[in-house]
C-alpha cells in the first residue's frame, strides 16, 4: 500500500485539520473533536443543518460544509459511522435554541448511533428532527425503497434542503422538502478498479483487469448485481440510465437535476465526457438535464468507477438549486 | 466459585488481549463480505476498553458501565452501540452486586442479546454477532439451571458461541452492509459473529488458564 499516512490511529484527526487548514475561509474544525462547523454561523432561529458520516469518502461530506449547504458535519473513523455520544455532544454544540435538521443516511451505523442519539437530544430539550435519505436502486428492489442505502444522491439535498434553510425556512416544511428531494432521487454506481483500506491495507474490491461490476456501494460491499466487460462511455451512460429511468421513470420533457460522481480515481476528463454522453442520452429519451454537477466528492479511496444521480426537478427545486452557496466543494457559485 | 469486582478486571484485560491479537482475522473474514476493518474497529474498542476498566476501581456495575461507554464510542458504526449495549446491559445486571455466579452471568447474557436484538432490530439467523450470542445465552442459562461453576458454563457457552459462528457460512446477510451481497454471503463466515465467539472463548480460557477458581 502507498498511501500518505504517518501514524493510522491519527490518520483521520490530521486529515480533517488539513481540510480545515486548506478551506480555512469557509470552514472550522472544532478543536479536539470530529466536528466540521461553518466559520461564517447560521444566524440564530435560522434551522441547523447536520449530517454524521464516516471518514474515507471525502470530499464528502465535509466539503458540502458552508454558507448555503450543511452547517456541521460530524466524521466517524474510516467507513464507520460516528459514535451516538459524539452526535449528541455535536448537537448539544450547534444546539442554539432553534430547531436541527438531522440527516440520516441509510446505512446500518448511521441508523443505529443517529438513533440513540436523537433520543437522547430529544429527552435533554433538543428540538432535532431526525430524517432518513436513501437512494441507491442497487441495493433493494422497486418497492422496498425504504431499504436502500444513502449515496450520491446527498448532493442534492444537502443543496436544495440547505438553500431553503438558508432563507429562514421552517423546520416543517424542511422536512417535507428533504423527503419531496428524496422521494425524487435516484443513484447507481459502477466500480472499474480496486480500492485499498487505509488502515488495513488490505483490497476491499477486486475486479478482474477486463470487468466492472455494475451496483457498487460505498465500501465495496457491493450490490449483488452483475460483473460485465468494460464499456465505452456511450454504451455506459446508456446502460445506466436506463435502469434509473426504470426505477423512477420520467413524463416527457421533465426536467433532471445530474450529478456525476467519480469514485476515487477516475479522472475528471473522463468524468466530464460521461457527463456529456449521460446528459445527451437522456435527452434521446426526452428527459432535459436542466444542471447538474461533476466531480469526484463521495469516493472511496483510489475505487475506480461513477455513479450517476438523479433528481426530478420542478420550479420550486430548480430555484433552490440555482441558490448560491460557498463550500469546499463549490457546485453553485 | 463467583467473580469479584478485581476478576472483572482481570477476565476482562485478559479477553481485550484476546480479540485485540486477533485482529488480522476478523479484518480478513470482514473483507469478504465487509470493508475489511473490523479487526481494527474491534482493537480501537477493545484498547479503550481495557484502558477504562484498568483506571476504574470501583464496582462490577461501574466497570461494565465503563467498559460499555468505550466501546460504543471508539467503535462507533454499527458494531459500537451493539456491544456497548451488550456492556451497558451487564453493569444493569449487575448492579448491586459484590459477586457474580453462574445465574448472574447467565441473566447478563440473556437480557444483553434481547436488548441488541431490539435495538438492532436483528434476530438469530441473519448472519451477524446474534448467531454467536444467542447459543451462548442459551447455554448459560441450561448450565445455570444444572447447576455447573462459572468454568463449566463458560466452557459450554464458549462451544455453542463457536458452533453459532460457524453456522453463519450457511447463511445469507439481512442485515449491515453485508447484506447487499445477498446470496454472494453465502459460503463465508461471519465477522461480528467470530468476534463474539472470541470473546466467550476468551472468557472461558481465563478460567481454564488457571487464573481464577
Amino acid at each position: 500500500m502507498k498511501k500518505l499516512i504517518n501514524c493510522p490511529d491519527d490518520l483521520v484527526n490530521e486529515a480533517l485539520q488539513g481540510y480545515a487548514m486548506a478551506n480555512k475561509n469557509i470552514i472550522e474544525l472544532v478543536p479536539n473533536t470530529h466536528m466540521v462547523v461553518r466559520k461564517q454561523k447560521k444566524e440564530k432561529g435560522k434551522v441547523k443543518f447536520v449530517l454524521g458520516n464516516g471518514a474515507g469518502h471525502e470530499p464528502a461530506v465535509i466539503g458540502w460544509v458552508g454558507p448555503g449547504m450543511l452547517d456541521m458535519n460530524i466524521v466517524g473513523d474510516v467507513f464507520t459511522a460516528p459514535s451516538n455520544d459524539k452526535i449528541l455532544e455535536a448537537l448539544e454544540y450547534i444546539d442554539d435554541g432553534s430547531p436541527i435538521l438531522l440527516a440520516v443516511q441509510n446505512h446500518a451505523g448511521d441508523v443505529l448511533n443517529a438513533n440513540l442519539a436523537y433520543a437522547e437530544a430529544v429527552e435533554k430539550g433538543i428540538d432535532v428532527h431526525k430524517v432518513l435519505f436513501y437512494d441507491d436502486i442497487a441495493s433493494a428492489p422497486k418497492g422496498m425503497e425504504e431499504e436502500r442505502r444513502g449515496m450520491g444522491g446527498m448532493l442534492f439535498y444537502t443543496k436544495i434542503v440547505g438553500a431553503f434553510l438558508e432563507n429562514g425556512g421552517s423546520i416543517e416544511d424542511a422536512v417535507s422538502l428533504f423527503e419531496k428531494v428524496r422521494d425524487a432521487t435516484r443513484t447507481y454506481s459502477v466500480a472499474f478498479t480496486k480500492c485499498t483500506h487505509p488502515l488495513t491495507g488490505l483490497d476491499m474490491v477486486s475486479l478482474p483487469e477486463t470487468e466492472i461490476e455494475l451496483g457498487m456501494g460505498v465500501h465495496g460491499e457491493g450490490g449483488g448485481a452483475s460483473r460485465i466487460p468494460m464499456q465505452t462511455s456511450k454504451d455506459l451512460a446508456r446502460l445506466v440510465c436506463d435502469i434509473l429511468v426504470e426505477d423512477f421513470p420520467y413524463e416527457p420533457e421533465e426536467e433532471a437535476l445530474l450529478f456525476i460522481n467519480g469514485l476515487g480515481s477516475t479522472t475528471m476528463m473522463e468524468l466530464s465526457l460521461f457527463y456529456k454522453d449521460v446528459t445527451e442520452y437522456l435527452e434521446s429519451r426526452n428527459i432535459h438535464v436542466y444542471d447538474g454537477f461533476c466531480g469526484s466528492c463521495l469516493t472511496t479511496q483510489e475505487l475506480g468507477g461513477v455513479s450517476v444521480s438523479l433528481c426530478k426537478a420542478d420550479a420550486a427545486l430548480k430555484k433552490l438549486w440555482d441558490a448560491p452557496c460557498q463550500c469546499g466543494i463549490q457546485c453553485k457559485p | 466459585m463467583e467473580l469479584s469486582s478485581k476478576d472483572i478486571t482481570d477476565l476482562f484485560v485478559f479477553v481485550a488481549d484476546r480479540i485485540i491479537e486477533n485482529e488480522p482475522y476478523l479484518c480478513e473474514l470482514d473483507s469478504v463480505v465487509g470493508d475489511g476493518d473490523h479487526g481494527i474497529t474491534m482493537t480501537r474498542g477493545w484498547k479503550n476498553a481495557k484502558k477504562a476498566l484498568l483506571n476504574c476501581d470501583g464496582t462490577i456495575a461501574e466497570k461494565f458501565s465503563a467498559m460499555g461507554t468505550a466501546l460504543a464510542s471508539n467503535m462507533g458504526g454499527a458494531i459500537g452501540p451493539i456491544y456497548g449495549t451488550l456492556f451497558k446491559t451487564f453493569a444493569k445486571e449487575s448492579e448491586g452486586r459484590e459477586a457474580l455466579n453462574p445465574e448472574t452471568v447467565a441473566g447478563m447474557f440473556w437480557q444483553g442479546l434481547q436488548k441488541i436484538k431490539l435495538a438492532a432490530d436483528v434476530k438469530e439467523g441473519q448472519k451477524t454477532l446474534v448467531d454467536a450470542l444467542s447459543p451462548a445465552a442459551d447455554s448459560l442459562s441450561e448450565s445455570a439451571k444444572d447447576g455447573l461453576d462459572l468454568r463449566q458454563a463458560l466452557e459450554a457457552a464458549a462451544e455453542c458461541a463457536e458452533k453459532g459462528a460457524q453456522a453463519t457460512v450457511d447463511m445469507v446477510a439481512r442485515k449491515g452492509r453485508a447484506k447487499f451481497l445477498k446470496e454472494k454471503s453465502l459460503g463465508h463466515r461471519d465477522a461480528g459473529a467470530t468476534s463474539m465467539a472470541i470473546m466467550v472463548k476468551a472468557m472461558s480460557e481465563f478460567f481454564v488458564q488457571g487464573n481464577i477458581g
